[in-house]
């Protein structure tokens, strides 16, 4: 395998921008038909995803072991999709004919080698992390809509129960489809501990055009059935031997990893302080202050603090941003934060964070990885 | 500019604009108080662009359908050239000269399909994103409206305390000085007391005097009567002194 000459071809190939992936897909479908009901509708950002993933192999094909994490989790993502160890060999073929198409002259045997070898280990590296994952957990979980309450009007608290036991970790996140937008799957956090009877309590935020979320929101009752993926995500969760206190600052939905956090302390004995920082605009989109209320009155070790920015005649808490009002409320020497919230929410917050030289290593984001999106 | 899932400052060689990246860019909110583009603007120029490279790569895609069709027709008529020349049959034609095509084809109503549903979610997302700011405007300016009607109610009331209370201290000072139809009624109480106090005062004073003239009366009176003693003594002694002179002068005779 010559790697640049692997690179060199992919180069002129990409030149071509959309309509690479274009074809390659078109000459998926038309040789395999049967592969269409795997995508969604939509293929806009499917091809995006293709070309960004391909991207990554080549440019680190001369060290193949560091993107091979990267390539085991999206073998194993690829189970919820229906993909099967059958239909590897149909998209190393489409992907053959595709370079092949746009190279013309330039495509050679020896090239053709090339890609044929690289991507057989891609291929076989993303086979054998999905039958590992096979022996382990199932592709997807059938869950049941027990509870579905629209609080506010674009955020609704979803009830689920899954077929079978879904383990996750608190502030892990799980990936969801619901039937009436195929193939569109979208990462929700679990706003509750794993539970005896296995409920899962999840906190949507109807998305403005997101048709996933709106969806999930408005057009959802309970009876539906909507699949489950397996947890991701290590960036927001709570190791049990660390016993530092902790900042949560959430805004709007991001409530929803801090409350399995504070489940998960509670269920370790509460043996650290917890102060959770809740901002939205208004009081009413504080959704969830009830259960929340609650819930500080039964556990000692939790703060709650809810924040308002823009309601100026608030005054049941804070008339700040959540961060300002956690700012405020500080120091917090050797206190670990969490912050969730929306990507703009996130943004100014660490913002905000870096210039109160609260240190980088004590924040927790949450962190996806490239072939998946949010939400 | 960043597009939605790529973080700002990478620089990827092989990443070329496709209509799903056009679509999904986000740009910088300008700062307040600067200048800028109209957002409405910038959005729609980009809608058009990511629609226009979409149809470019159509176009293209058909150039190369086109080439490779030109390019395999050439080869069968040489193919057949070669074979009328040695067997004299038409080889059919080959179903790979018509797979471009059909890829190609797949290809458009692929991209007719991806430019539906983009449309239809950009159409949402601007009805609810707009809906929400409107709310959001609303709500704010009633907020401000709410304390501007407040802060007014406010000052007005101090306004009006400060003025009871000014008139309430003014009614005070003017009871020390009291009104007309009181005034004479005022003096005639005040000026009897007045007098009432002064004559007690002037009876007392005659009182003493008058205690005073009796005790110099009395002193007088002892004066006076031991006046009248030394007078009754004096006359006694003059008749004495008399008597005397007498009973000198007969006295001589015999």
């Amino acid at each position: 395998m010559d790697p640049a000459r692997l690179k060199d071809s992919w180069k002129a190939v990409s030149a071509h921008g959309d309509q690479v992936p274009l074809f390659f897909y078109a000459s998926l479908f038309l040789a395999h038909p049967d592969t269409r009901e795997l995508f969604p509708a939509s293929m806009a950002t499917q091809r995006d995803r293709l070309v960004r993933a391909l991207g990554q192999v080549i440019t680190n094909v001369e060290q193949l072991d560091s993107v091979v994490p990267v390539l085991q989790q999206l073998g194993r993502d690829h189970r919820k999709y229906g993909a099967t160890r059958e239909h590897y060999p149909a998209v190393g073929q489409a992907l053959i004919s595709t370079l092949e198409a746009f190279l013309g002259e330039h495509w050679t045997p020896e090239l053709a080698e090339d890609w044929t070898a690289a991507f057989t280990v891609v291929s076989n590296v993303m086979i054998e992390a999905a039958e590992a994952a096979e022996a382990q957990s199932p592709p997807w979980w059938e869950a049941e809509v027990i509870r579905h309450e629209q609080r506010i009007v674009d955020v609704a608290v979803i009830h689920l129960r899954p077929n079978y036991r879904l383990p996750y970790r608190p502030g892990q996140a799980l990936s969801l489809e619901t039937p009436t937008r195929p193939r569109l799957w979208r990462y929700y956090t679990p706003a509750n501990m794993p539970a005896e009877d296995g409920v899962i309590e999840l906190h949507v935020r109807s998305v403005d055009g997101g048709p996933v979320s709106g969806a999930l929101v408005q057009n959802t009752q309970v009876g539906d059935v909507v699949r489950l993926g397996a947890p991701v995500g290590e960036s927001l969760t709570l190791d049990p031997a660390d016993r530092h206190d902790l900042v949560l600052i959430a805004g709007g939905t991001g409530l929803a990893p801090m409350k399995a956090l504070i489940g998960q302390v509670a269920a370790e004995g509460g043996n650290r302080q917890v102060h959770l920082f809740w901002g939205t605009r208004w009081s009413w989109e504080l959704y969830d202050l009830d259960a929340l209320r609650k819930l500080e009155a039964e556990h000692d070790f939790l703060q709650l603090t809810p924040c308002v920015s823009v309601e100026t005649t608030y005054e049941d808490g804070a008339r700040a941003t959540a961060v300002d009002a956690a700012l405020s409320a500080g120091p917090w020497p050797g206190h670990e934060f969490y912050v969730c919230g929306s990507p703009a929410m996130v943004r100014g917050s660490l913002d905000a964070l870096s210039a109160a030289n609260v240190p980088d290593e004590r924040i927790h984001i949450e962190r996806f990885g490239d072939e998946e999106e949010l939400r | 500019m960043t597009t939605a899932d790529q973080p700002p400052g990478a620089r990827r060689p092989d990443t070329r604009l496709t209509p799903s990246r056009i679509r999904s860019t986000q740009f910088p909110r300008v700062a307040v108080g600067r200048r800028g583009y109209s957002p409405e603007a910038v959005d729609q120029f980009v809608r058009r662009m990511a629609e226009e490279i979409t149809a470019r790569d159509a176009a293209e895609a058909n150039l190369r359908a086109q080439l490779d069709r030109v390019r395999r027709a050439l080869k069968q008529w040489q193919t057949r050239q070669l074979e009328r020349r040695d067997t004299g049959i038409n080889p059919a034609v080959t179903p790979e000269g018509r797979s471009i095509d059909a890829v190609n084809t797949l290809s458009q109503a692929q991209q007719q399909a991806d430019a539906y549903i983009a449309q239809a979610q950009e159409y949402c997302r601007q009805i609810t994103a707009d809906a929400r700011n409107r709310a959001d405007a609303i709500l704010c300016e009633a907020q401000e409206r709410a304390e501007a009607t407040t802060a007014q109610a406010l000052r007005t009331y101090e306004a009006r305390q400060a003025a009871e209370q000014e008139a309430a201290a003014r009614a005070e000072s003017e009871a020390e000085r009291p009104s007309p139809e009181t005034v004479t009624a005022g003096i005639d109480v005040e000026e009897l007391d007045r007098r009432l106090t002064w004559a007690r005062a002037f009876v007392a004073t005659l009182e003493a005097v008058e205690a005073q003239l009796n005790s110099s009366r009395e002193a007088l009176n002892v004066e006076l009567d031991a006046l009248d003693r030394i007078r009754r003594h004096r006359a006694e002694l003059n008749e004495l002194t008399e008597l005397a002179q007498l009973s000198r002068s007969s006295g001589s005779s015999t």
